[in-house]
């Protein structure tokens, strides 16, 4: 009866990877969501809630949220956090400055048990300015090291180049297969 | 439909499978529209962005590459040549062209940051690649050559290799929180920093005199914090990102177009005139800002801020600066954008429909 396309239906919403895209303000999520999917860059205003884009990458779909990073936002960022299958938290590398604050959100983020199981990539943004920290040096001063509860990496790059994005995302797809569907 | 006596079962599942097969399609079709759309919105963004520049970018930076390929190959030559006979004379020579070729390297690498926006990822790629290469051959060259100058040649790179001055600078600057506040009572006036001054007005780039001017105007990541009193004047060839904050009554002025975000904090009663592709404003008060900007500007946690436009005419911009002014202005009307973004800001704590009443517009001021 029906039930071949219904489960036609489960078996195509599988492929589809809902991630979400945190990190503080000016951190440039944004700018490697538009970047990623070939985007103008130029005319980015900072994000005033949030965006959603839907990417082809191989066989998957993958549905990013991109929600703004301000102070007066984060708040809300519970509300997204919901049946993720990977978040990617973007850093300012070269916000020396702000980098406690980020420490301490990003450990707000992972205490959280709705991320249980999700994998975890962090993109060490900005490496074009001379001022950035390479990612051994965020990895060591996040102590991303003793973080056992998640599947993580770190992954230096440049939304304004476009370097080191696909290998990021790659990772994150992967990841994220290995994981669900060992039983394909 | 070959069978009629067959029971109904059958049929009704032909004509569920026929549905299903149907949806697909019309997802298909979508799917293909979504693609065609995609494309089009591609190529006009193409023809748009002025090919010309592209080309012309690109010759420029082959052409640069192949003059140095052809020095270093001197160079290579003339020492393996007569190695026994080298004179201090020829190496002085040496060192010169390996000056030049650092030069060349400077401005290959400022012309793919200037042209970053309009060129396509793939040429960026291949540029990048190609400036990367004739550093290393350049490296590997100057290090058989002249092994003993190796330390005065990073220096010289900073603009050129980002890399390399990551690893001398961090470590100073990575912050122990503790120790944070006590360092910033100092006064730093360096190449990335311009930090605790008090009734001061400061110029930047410091001075024209030091002979490595191609790696101190060519900036991509300043901070500027902790001002009291000050006028500050940003006249660098390139400023990519800016991050500002702790400023008290102080003009800070930039002559130069902004290609990233700035990034503005704390600061009081302080007028600053900006050309930029971003600014975030945050908790800040009774500032004014004369400022052109590719995007809609933000504001969280300020009161009485006041909007008007750049005022290019009267900052006197010397024609260098007025033309890249200019240029930074039309790849604006290039992409059909709204010239005038400073009017529409976004302000982070004000969700009604009525105008905010933390900010307004003002005129541009008259001097």
């Amino acid at each position: 009866m029906g039930l071949l396309t219904v489960l036609k239906k489960l078996k195509q919403k599988e492929k589809e990877l809902r991630i979400l895209l945190l990190g503080l303000d000016n951190a440039g999520k944004t700018t490697i969501l538009k970047k990623f999917n070939g985007e103008d860059i130029s005319t980015i205003s900072p994000t005033l809630g949030f965006n959603i884009q839907t990417l082809l990458y191989k066989d998957y779909k993958l549905n990013i949220w991109d929600v703004g990073g301000q102070k007066t936002l984060r708040s809300y960022w519970r509300n997204y956090y919901e049946e993720n299958d990977a978040v990617i938290w973007v850093i300012d590398s070269s916000d020396i400055r702000r980098i406690d604050d980020c420490k301490e959100e990003l450990k707000k983020l992972l205490d959280e048990e709705k991320f249980a199981g999700a994998s975890f990539l962090v993109f060490a943004n900005k490496q074009d300015l001379d001022g950035a920290l390479t990612s051994e040096q965020i990895a060591k001063y996040m102590d991303l090291e003793s973080l056992s509860t998640h599947h993580w990496e770190i992954k230096s790059c440049s939304a304004v180049t476009g370097q080191g994005l696909e290998e990021g995302i790659e990772w994150v797809v992967n990841d994220i297969i290995s994981r669900c569907f060992i039983l394909d | 439909m070959n069978n009629p006596n067959n029971n109904g079962n059958n049929k009704g599942s032909s004509t569920l499978d026929s549905i299903s097969k149907e949806i697909e399609d019309r997802d298909e079709q979508r799917k293909l529209q979504q693609l065609r759309n995609k494309e089009i919105h591609q190529q006009t963004q193409i023809d748009l962005s002025n090919s010309n520049n592209i080309t012309k970018c690109i010759n420029e930076i082959n052409q640069l590459e192949k003059e140095i390929e052809n020095e270093l190959q001197q160079i290579d030559l003339s020492t393996s040549s007569k190695d026994s006979t080298t004179t201090p004379l020829t190496i002085d020579s040496i060192k010169n062209t390996f000056n030049d070729i650092e030069h060349k390297i400077a401005t290959m690498s400022l012309l793919l940051a200037e042209s970053n926006h309009f060129l396509p990822l793939f040429e960026i790629k291949n540029l990048n690649l190609t400036i990367s290469n004739v550093q290393k051959n350049t490296n590997t060259l100057k290090d058989k050559v002249i092994p003993k100058q190796k330390f005065s040649f990073k220096r010289a790179a900073k603009s050129s290799t980002p890399k390399v001055t990551n690893n001398t600078t961090i470590d100073t600057s990575i912050p122990s929180p503790a120790v944070a506040p006590l360092v910033d009572n100092e006064s730093i006036f360096d190449n990335s920093n311009i930090k605790g001054f008090n009734g001061k007005e400061l110029v930047y780039p410091p001075t024209a005199t030091t002979s490595t001017s191609s790696s101190s105007d060519t900036i991509n990541d300043l901070l500027i914090s902790n001002l009291v009193d000050c006028k500050v004047i940003l006249k660098m060839k390139v400023l990519t990102a800016c991050k500002i904050n702790n400023i008290k009554n102080c003009t800070i002025i930039s002559h130069s177009p902004i290609d990233g975000s700035i990034f503005i904090d704390n600061c009081i009663d302080t007028t600053f005139s900006f050309s930029s592709r971003q600014i975030r404003i945050h908790y800040s008060s009774n500032c004014r800002f004369n400022i052109f900007v590719k995007s809609n500007p933000i504001i969280e946690g300020c009161n009485g801020i006041k909007f008007s436009s750049y005022p290019h005419r009267q900052l006197q911009l010397t024609d260098q600066d007025y033309s890249r002014f200019m240029q930074y202005n039309f790849d604006l009307i290039n992409i059909n954008a709204d010239t005038e973004k400073y009017k529409d800001v976004n302000d982070f704590d004000w969700l009604q429909t009525k105008p905010s009443p933390h900010w307004e517009l003002v005129k541009e001021e008259q001097e």
